[in-house]
């Protein structure tokens, strides 16, 4: 970590040779990375600069990419050949990246029948999404700088930015139409924010076909790159809060109700009003809210409560921290209540000093500072890029909800004698069956995102939860549990396959949140007895492939009765010979009441 | 100069500084193709601030002519 | 030299020989001829000969020994022979066999001999004529035996560039060289030390092409000096100014023409009879940039050096039955003195351009022209040899 850490930083996105130079050095490192993301392109011009820049920013959150292009405008032959280099290489993530120009040669002159380009990309958008082995990434087209026609020419109702503006809603529409396999890279939005003259050459358009400048490929690659995060398990899932000069102007300490700024019309508390806007659309997105304040912690409840402007309420936050203690142990504080990994949490200050604490003692933690132009502060979030999920569901939408009910669990534990009569007192209720449509993007989004307790860590996309749906030999079981608080949701996962008479345990994984009442073990201990009745088999197999993060669960199929057939570097094998064994008591549990 | 232009090669064609001589090119930098020309360019244009013409950048084919080409845009800089 | 040439009428020879009893047997055993005359001495006794006579042939033999020994010895080729036998031979006569040139054909390399064998007794046993042509069977070991001992080469602009290292290299390889220059007396005394100091054989000499006089004064110089003149390089060029067409005069353009094709027909016209002579050869020096498309705003320039590359191939043909070969030499860019104006970026471009990424070296021409002159390229004429690193290919 240290090695590539020194080389990255010593990178500046505005001087070619020191990127290049860096990306060279990292890519022979061999420590330093905690999964591997191979990326595909396929394109129809020379895309080949960005690698470099797709490589830093997946390098930075450890992720080693391995990026292979596909031969030069031979699309569909890459594709639909499954001996080709491409299918061959089986991409975790595919780039399709087209360029009208080369897809239209004639597009500028206004020769061209919309239909019928429709019609061809349509076709081609579909082939390639069917063919390919992953999640898709496309991008919409830049409209042309300027107009054939002169004045007129935008106006008239063929022209041809309005029919590019058409053929960008055909994409943009396919994307939606496909989100649980295809992604969208805008390319319009950077065009629009960086400028022709930022991000267009020329020059090399015409000698190489190579037609996008070092800030529009960094644009581009951090889209991907936020996608392959995702997608690798790298998402950030909790924002840590400072309040003073970040939540609103001023300090409520020392400015009282009256005097800190947090207004939805004046400036600059519009600025802050706005801000915590953007926080909430985040919370919507399932992004947990906390605060780490050096303050009293009822002043700033005051404020949240009884300010006109706060919309930040009390019922949003899924835990704080507001004392006296230092900021980097309050962080940590944080991680264990909510049991999340450091590295999922994103710090926002306007303090460089606290900032700098944070970055030292807890650098796995994202910090990002306020903006000295307050103005900037607004939008500094909704750019993060790994605040997005790739999919939004229900849990999502209440699970600030889930996490305060799970503060009062925690807050009952603490009454209880044993552990097994808090738990018997918890009237656990779990619910396990086949995955049904409506769950599917969820046990997707686990897949993704859980790493602690995952058995295997396999990243699956709503496509793939599907696919194993429809095949009779294979399986998904939820599991969804409530308990006198309230619902945890859906937060375990099981995927199973059949072959000949022994099942194979593909994923077993659960929600940190239901850790700690020996679900797993009645859920595992159901879902084998089930597909046992389903399949007529007698035996299992299972595995156990070590991470980072993992190593809570190293022993878990030993526990559940398994034997330990074969221990390799990446992964232990282990087999159980007829039914599970209850070794452990659940029947506390009540299943399926 | 013409240690600065060393130094970017050295960075784009990932070679030793030291290994690069007067008949760099190419022909004997493994590393220097027609995707890392481009880099390349780029890095000499951020590097001195100056803009190349696209015969100029096919122009630079080994060391001695991107000292040339160089010298011809600002022949103070030697 | 054809060998005919070496003869005149009245060029003699002899031999002599004692006829023996021996020869008698011999001549009976090769031939069969055993009549009793010959063999039988009391046959013979009774005959008007009144004893044993020698084979009229046997006496007759040894013209052959003249002719394939003496008069003309090897390449000797016996033609025709008419004999009359006038008395007989006996045993223990002594015949003096002479042959006489009478006439001499050089044409059909055809000599004519008379023959008399006389005895001891002075008396004249036999005449005859005798037709031999004379062939000059190992003419190029000949030839290489006079050229060991005579290469003199004239290269005009010799004093710097091309011509200084084509100077140089020939006089390494034994030739007697003229260097010739017209402004660089101080280049071309400096290359003449350099080469007398290797042990060569060098001669200035200061001459404007062309200017006629001045030329065969140079070449009647050279012949003085060396004995002859060999091989001439004509490589005496004019300048390479950049003009757009339309601001040339004539004038402009015909001194292009004058130092390159005048000089040269004032050179090749002086030394063609030396040349013929010694069965000499003639290297053109011209350019790459005829071949193939030229840069621009050298029309004078090219025009010269094709109309050169035009005279190599004419005269190629009119004296190459005379055995005088004639090449052109067409470089790349070179590195000498001509090329010093042409600005580092162009120069650079043209080697990075070249396939063996490179210009030439003065000593890269001076080795084609050589091979060009020597005996090894006996069979190349009127044939055009580019030296330009690959960078044009026909």
């Amino acid at each position: 970590m240290q090695e590539l850490e020194k080389i990255l930083n010593n990178v500046s996105l505005d001087k070619s040779a020191s990127l290049i130079s860096a990306i060279d050095k990292a890519d022979q490192l061999k420590e330093g990375f905690d999964v591997t993301l191979k990326i595909g392109v396929l394109r129809n011009y020379t895309i080949e600069g960005i690698e470099p820049y797709l490589k830093y920013h997946l390098y930075k959150s450890g992720i080693k990419a391995e990026v292979h292009f596909g031969n030069y405008d031979m699309i569909l032959q890459e594709v639909m050949d499954p001996e080709s280099h491409f299918s061959k290489n089986k991409p975790d993530l595919i780039i399709l990246s087209l360029k009208l120009e080369s897809f239209l040669p004639d597009y500028e002159t206004g020769n061209w029948n919309f239909h019928d380009v429709r019609g061809q990309l349509s076709e081609l958008l579909i082939q390639v999404m069917n063919n390919v082995s992953g999640p898709l990434v496309i991008n919409n087209f830049i409209s042309p700088f300027y107009s054939m026609n002169g004045i007129i020419g935008d106006v008239a109702e063929n022209s041809n930015q309005r029919r590019i503006q058409r053929l960008n809603s055909f994409i943009e529409d396919f994307a939606a139409k496909n989100s649980s396999q295809v992604m969208l890279a805008n390319w319009e939005r950077i065009i629009r924010k960086l400028g022709e003259e930022l991000s267009i050459d020329y020059r090399f358009w015409y000698s190489s076909k190579s037609p996008f400048k070092k800030d529009f490929l960094n644009e581009y690659a951090k889209v991907v790159a936020n996608i392959g995060k995702i997608l690798a398990g790298k998402v950030k899932k909790c924002l840590v809060l400072d309040c003073d000069n970040t939540l609103w102007g001023g300090i409520i300490g020392e400015d009282g109700m009256d005097g800190i700024k947090l207004d939805n019309h004046e400036f600059p508390g519009k600025v802050y009003y706005d801000f915590q806007k953007s926080i909430l659309l985040l919370a919507e997105r399932g992004i947990l809210i906390t605060l780490c304040s050096k303050n009293n912690e009822e002043d700033v409840m005051d404020v949240l409560e009884n300010h006109p402007h706060s919309l930040i309420k009390r019922k949003h936050l899924a835990a704080w921290r507001v004392n006296w203690k230092n900021k980097a142990e309050n962080i940590i504080s944080l991680s264990e209540d909510l049991n999340l990994g450091l590295d999922s949490f994103v710090f926002v200050d306007d303090s460089e000093i606290e900032c700098d604490l944070v970055k030292k003692m807890v650098p796995e933690v994202d910090v990002l500072q306020v903006p000295k132009k307050i103005y900037l502060l607004p939008s500094l979030l909704m750019t993060h890029g790994q605040l997005d999920t790739l999919t939004e569901t229900n849990e999502d939408r209440q699970r600030t909800i889930l996490y305060q009910t799970d503060a009062k669990r925690k807050e009952a534990s603490k009454s209880f004698a044993t552990i097994d009569e808090y738990l018997y007192s918890l009237d656990l209720h779990a619910k396990i069956h086949l995955v049904e449509d409506q769950e599917v993007a969820r046990v997707a989004q686990l897949t993704q995102k859980t790493n602690q307790f995952n058995l295997t860590t396999k990243r699956y996309t709503e496509q793939d939860i599907q696919q194993f749906g429809k095949l009779t030999d294979n399986a998904v079981l939820s599991l969804t549990v409530q308990d006198r608080f309230g619902s945890s949701g859906l937060t375990g996962v099981l995927i199973a396959k059949k072959e000949n008479s022994t099942g194979y345990i593909d994923s077993l994984l659960l929600s940190c949140r239901v850790l700690g009442r020996k679900l797993e073990y009645a859920f595992v201990d159901y879902c084998l007895k089930y597909l046992e009745g389903q399949w007529s088999i007698a035996k299992w197999m299972a595995e156990y492939m070590p991470t980072k993060k993992n190593a809570q669960v190293a022993n878990f199929w030993s526990e559940m009765g398994f034997q330990i057939v074969e221990q390799q570097e990446k992964k232990s094998i282990y087999f159980l010979d007829g039914s599970p064994q209850q070794i452990i008591d659940t029947t506390f549990i009540k299943i399926n009441e | 100069m013409e240690e600065k232009v060393k130094e970017i090669m050295s960075l784009i064609f990932n070679v030793d500084i030291e290994d690069i001589t007067e008949d760099s090119s190419p022909d004997n930098l493994e590393n220097w193709d027609s995707l890392r020309h481009m880099n390349f360019v780029n890095a000499l244009e951020e590097e001195f601030d100056i803009e190349l013409t696209d015969e100029q950048v096919t122009e630079m084919m080994n060391f001695k002519l991107v000292l040339a080409v160089l010298k011809e845009i600002s022949p103070s800089s030697a | 030299m054809n060998r005919i040439e070496s003869y005149q009428v009245g060029d003699t020879a002899h031999i002599e020989h004692l006829i023996t009893a021996d020869d008698i047997d011999k001549f009976v055993e090769l031939t069969g001829d055993d009549n009793r005359l010959h063999v039988d001495a009391d046959y013979a006794k009774k005959t008007s000969f009144k004893g044993v006579v020698a084979h009229g042939m046997l006496g007759a033999s040894f013209i052959s020994t003249i002719i394939g020994k003496h008069i003309p010895g090897d390449g000797a080729l016996w033609v025709s022979q008419n004999l009359q036998f006038l008395l007989p031979i006996r045993i223990g006569d002594k015949l003096t066999i002479a042959a006489e040139v009478i006439h001499v054909q050089k044409r059909q390399k055809l000599l004519t001999l008379s023959i008399k064998i006389i005895n001891q007794h002075k008396q004249l046993v036999q005449t005859g004529e005798s037709q031999v042509k004379v062939l000059d069977l190992e003419e190029s070991k000949i030839k290489m035996e006079q050229e060991l001992q005579k290469k003199v080469v004239l290269v005009t602009g010799g004093a710097t560039g091309i011509g200084a290292a084509v100077s140089a290299l020939l006089a390494n390889e034994g030739y007697h060289v003229l260097i010739n220059y017209r402004n660089n007396k101080m280049g071309a005394e400096n290359l003449k030390q350099e080469i007398l100091a290797q042990g060569g054989s060098a001669k200035i000499f200061q001459a404007d092409v062309t200017h006629r006089e001045s030329v065969e004064k140079m070449v009647q110089a050279t012949i003085r000096e060396f004995g002859a003149v060999t091989a001439l390089v004509n490589n005496a060029t004019s300048k390479i100014i950049p003009q757009e067409f339309d601001t040339l005069e004539w004038d402009d353009i015909e001194t292009h023409l004058r130092v390159q094709i005048q000089g040269a027909f004032n050179c090749i016209t002086c030394v063609i009879p030396e040349l013929i002579k010694h069965q000499g050869s003639v290297v053109n020096v011209s350019t790459i940039y005829t071949s193939s498309t030229p840069p621009a705003k050298l029309s004078g320039y090219i025009m010269a050096k094709a109309a050169i590359e035009a005279l190599t191939k004419s005269l190629a043909v009119e004296y190459g039955p005379q055995g005088v070969r004639f090449n052109t030499v067409s470089p790349g860019m070179t590195e000498t003195a001509l090329i010093a104006d042409i600005p580092e970026k162009v120069r650079l471009l043209t080697a990075a351009q070249t396939p063996l990424k490179r210009l030439a070296q003065p000593e890269n021409i001076a080795h084609a022209i050589a091979f060009l002159l020597s005996d090894q390229a006996q069979h190349i004429t009127g044939e055009n040899l580019k030296i330009c690193g690959g960078s044009v290919m026909i």
